[in-house]
């Protein structure tokens, strides 16, 4: 009986939810779904080199500057979900396309695409680097990459709501091991490191606190979500908190490593919480534990490989008009093989990521929320007042909801009514 | 459809196999018998190369309370091997040669630095414990009086089967304890090397008999400016024989207190040391006492105190006035009378005594912060991390820089308000007096 109503509270939620075509149906997500996919997609970088090139800019206001950058994304954020409520009846191409225009749509959402592959590619560059350096000496960094675009691309393929189930695993063990890490390695930790408490400056705090801005450059890829989460408030909801999450893991992460690092100590160090890692000692013969966290933390960056792959994908499927996404996946997958193959170094991969990819570029992608959110407005697309959608208007093409496609890209009824 | 399937499920399995085969460490292995797995190493200047190293090679199975190697390895626990190198991994090159197995520090628990070697320069022995895998964060640096070379092959583990156990819990027991030695890990040893706010020290320690000596304590070293250095050649004297030699019989590790180093000219180097009660101040200072006893005499009376410290609180009140730095150390000392001798003819002692003892016992630590504290200036060196909170009074690090701490060190003012708190004074009244 309870299961009967469950789905058909589901079925009602599934004619409500904003859908449009082209879109691929890869599954719903729900509000706390999309905030830990959001964390994952935009936090997992703090296991990574970001504390360092922070705090190597700006010294000990390194955790202030996070906390900046993170109150302007969601500054930016709310234009993006502005937008995104202006245009709630169209997928997101099609509503970048109806908002500027075909070519500029399709041109910012090649933006958000290339950012979204040099960042999956970047970043499975340096969590190879980092498992090689700190795990695995013998082992060809090619595999590892290999690896991890593979296990990345199949957690793409099994689609959108296995990723957010595999995300809410993993999150607990992603938190537990990093509380682990900090606990274990707390006798390193001295508060009087994060003195003076300004850094190198006030303006050069501002400053850098704009710029970090950029860490979430691939914030408004997940307004792609908007046709996949069950009710539209799940995407204002999720995304913002998953922002401030990743906000809040970031912050804490450059703070623990500024108190365990001083400066100028932190700015010699590439991977601070992997040698925190390995500040945990149990024993004479008890010393890898740093191997059981940073496992955990490959889970993690896998996770959040996979969100990246399935936003490039329906991204790839969006603009190309085509209501299925694997056929993309192999040349996705070789191309982010070759991407992470190409940098030389983790340096220089990190110098890519955070010279170009997470502060400019980032910026102009997190602003570019309100240009649309203006524009919209400015053409008339009035924000959508109470109340979803039902279905999809004529000129979309035939409605889907309730319907989902299957890999091959045709449609299947939904299995979410059937009793 | 069917072939279709079977080919997507054989894709599917080959690729859970490759995963699985190359994620499980199948790929370059490593077994632990082919290791030489080295747990103290010793850093000296080399007489034809840069840098001599001494390894203590593990021997599990003797550490497992099995049967050891043969010779000398067996009875001093662990193997001990010699080479030379143009740098630290260049020298475990040299050991690798006269090893039938792997050279792998990555088990290294004791980092030990020959005085000698330590007071030229430290730099060798820091950048590769940042740069290379295999060495870790967590590794214990320990400064000897002697050649390490000497220090890690001759001392005798103990009690423990495996020496760099032996060594760890010798740190840890008289840091604990009795506050007479630093508990300096390499991470904490570079951070230290690598900032303004402060500067390294080590536990000092040297080979001595197995019966302690009596007279090290008291006998304060001192830097290279050459003030006592009579005393400082004499730390440890008992140690040895009347006529100079080394100690026979068992030689075990002893704890003299700690070694202090600090950056000269374009190097950071040993230049000083402080004796077992001075690293005990220190650590106070620095807020890392947690135990310790002091020893009191009131020779009117004729009696002699034990006064065990079990809890200490400290605060530094900082205040700064142009270049000068004036900080009062406020410290909060709760300990009690585990021990006291008296005349026998003595009477039973009172509220009075207790008095006494506490008023003593403030008098006598703030001589000894003093004197401990103006030593570690006169080093111009900062081990108790003083800078660290004085910079917390500085808003810009341009502007913390710009102070120069490293020369405004020796100038600062320091005081100390004490108060001394007694809990309890055993479980009787009155001391045993003959009848």
């Amino acid at each position: 009986m309870g299961e009967a109503m469950s789905k058909g509270r589901r079925e009602t939620e599934d004619r409500n939810r904003p859908d449009s075509s082209p879109v691929i149906q890869l599954g719903h997500i729900d509000g706390k779904q999309v905030t830990l996919m959001t964390g994952f997609l935009l936090g997992a970088k703090v296991f990574l080199m970001t504390p360092s090139f922070i705090a190597a800019r700006v010294g000990t206001s390194a955790w202030i500057t996070t906390i900046v950058g993170t109150g302007l994304a969601l500054l930016g954020l709310l234009g993006w979900l502005k937008w995104a409520n202006a245009t709630s009846d169209l997928a997101f191409v099609p509503a970048l396309r109806k908002t500027l225009g075909r070519f500029l749509g399709d041109l910012l959402a090649f933006a958000i695409l290339l950012a979204c592959l040099a960042g999956a590619a970047l970043n499975t560059r340096v969590v190879a680097g980092g498992a090689v350096i700190g795990l695995l000496p013998h082992f060809p960094i090619e595999v590892i990459i290999a690896i991890a675009v593979v296990t990345g691309l199949y957690g793409a393929w099994l689609g959108l709501e296995t990723v957010a189930r595999v995300a809410v695993v993993f999150a607990p063990l992603t938190v537990i091991s990093t509380i682990a890490v900090i606990v274990g390695a707390g006798r390193f930790i001295d508060l009087r490191n994060l003195f003076p408490f300004w850094g190198l400056g006030v303006a050069e705090t501002i400053k850098e606190g704009a710029l970090n801005t950029g860490l979430f450059a691939v914030m408004p890829s997940v307004m792609v979500w908007k046709s996949y989460v069950r009710a539209p408030e799940n995407l204002s909801r999720g995304t913002s908190g998953g922002v401030l999450l990743a906000g809040v893991i970031v912050t804490i992460g450059t703070a623990v490593s500024i108190t365990v690092f001083p400066h100028p100590e932190i700015s010699r160090i590439i991977d601070p919480l992997g040698i925190l890692a390995r500040a945990v000692y149990l024993g004479p013969f008890l010393q890898r534990l740093e191997a059981v966290f940073t496992f955990v933390w490959f889970f993690t960056t896998s996770v959040q490989l996979s969100v990246l792959y399935i936003i490039a994908f329906i991204l790839l499927a969006q603009l190309a008009g085509v209501h299925t996404y694997r056929p993309f996946a192999p040349a996705v997958g070789l191309l982010l093989f070759a991407g992470a193959s190409i940098p030389p170094s983790i340096l220089s991969a990190g110098e890519l990521l955070h010279g170009i990819l997470f502060q400019e570029a980032g910026i102009a992608l997190v602003a570019s929320g309100w240009v649309l959110y203006l524009v919209a407005r400015v053409r008339g697309m009035a924000p959508r007042e109470g109340g979803n959608p039902r279905g999809r208007r004529s000129s979309d093409g035939p409605p889907l909801a309730g319907k989902k496609l299957r890999a091959g890209g045709k449609e299947e009824p939904s299995k979410l009514g059937q009793s | 459809m069917g072939r279709v399937r079977v080919w997507r499920r054989s894709v599917f399995l080959l690729l859970v196999l490759t995963l699985a085969a190359s994620s499980a460490g199948c790929w370059g292995r490593q077994e632990l018998e082919n290791q030489s797995l080295v747990t103290v190493m010793g850093v000296d200047n080399g007489t034809d190369k840069r840098i001599r190293l001494t390894a203590r090679i593990a021997i599990p199975r003797a550490a497992a309370g099995g049967q050891g190697g043969s010779g000398q390895g067996s009875s001093l626990g662990g193997f001990p091997i010699t080479a030379e190198g143009e740098n630290i991994l260049d020298a475990l090159n040299g050991l690798q040669q006269i090893t039938g197995r792997d050279v792998t520090v990555g088990h290294l628990t004791i980092l030990v630095l020959g005085e000698e070697f330590a007071r030229k320069d430290v730099g060798p022995v820091v950048d590769v414990f940042s740069r290379t895998l295999q060495f870790r964060p967590t590794t214990l640096v320990v400064t000897c009086r002697e050649k390490a070379e000497d220090f890690v092959k001759e001392f005798t583990p103990g009690e423990e089967t495996e020496p760099s156990v032996m060594i760890r819990k010798l740190i840890e027991s008289t840091h604990t304890t009795l506050g007479g030695s630093p508990f300096v890990s390499m991470q904490e040893f570079i951070n230290a090397y690598n900032t303004i706010d402060s500067d390294p020290w080590t536990p000092y320690m040297t080979l001595a008999s197995s019966v302690a000596a009596d007279d090290s304590s008291e006998r304060p070293g001192t830097g290279e400016d050459g003030e006592g250095s009579a005393q400082e050649q004499d730390m440890g004297l008992g140690d040895r024989k009347p006529g100079g030699d080394k100690p026979d019989g068992l030689k075990v590790v002893r704890v003299l207190g700690s070694a202090v180093y600090a950056k000269v000219g374009d190097v950071q180097r040993m230049v000083g040391t402080l004796d077992f009660y001075e690293t005990m101040a220190a650590n106070l200072m620095a807020g890392n006492l947690r135990n310790t006893v002091l020893q009191m005499a009131f020779p009117e009376s004729h009696e002699e105190v034990s006064l065990r410290f079990r809890h200490a609180a400290v605060r530094r009140r900082i205040n700064i006035q142009g270049n000068t730095t004036y900080v009062t150390w406020v410290i909060r000392l709760v300990g009690t009378i585990d021990e006291i001798i008296v005349h026998p003819t003595l009477e039973p002692l009172g509220r009075e005594f207790s008095d006494d003892v506490i008023l003593s016992a403030q008098e006598e630590m703030a001589a000894l912060l003093t004197k401990t504290f103006r030593k570690l200036q006169s080093f111009r060196s900062d081990p108790i991390q003083l800078g660290r909170s004085v910079q917390m009074k500085f808003a810009t690090i341009p502007e913390w820089e710009n102070f120069n701490w490293p020369e405004r060190f020796p100038d600062v003012q320091g005081t100390f308000d004490i108060k001394v708190s007694l809990l309890n004074s055993g479980f009787v009244y009155r001391h045993p007096y003959p009848r």
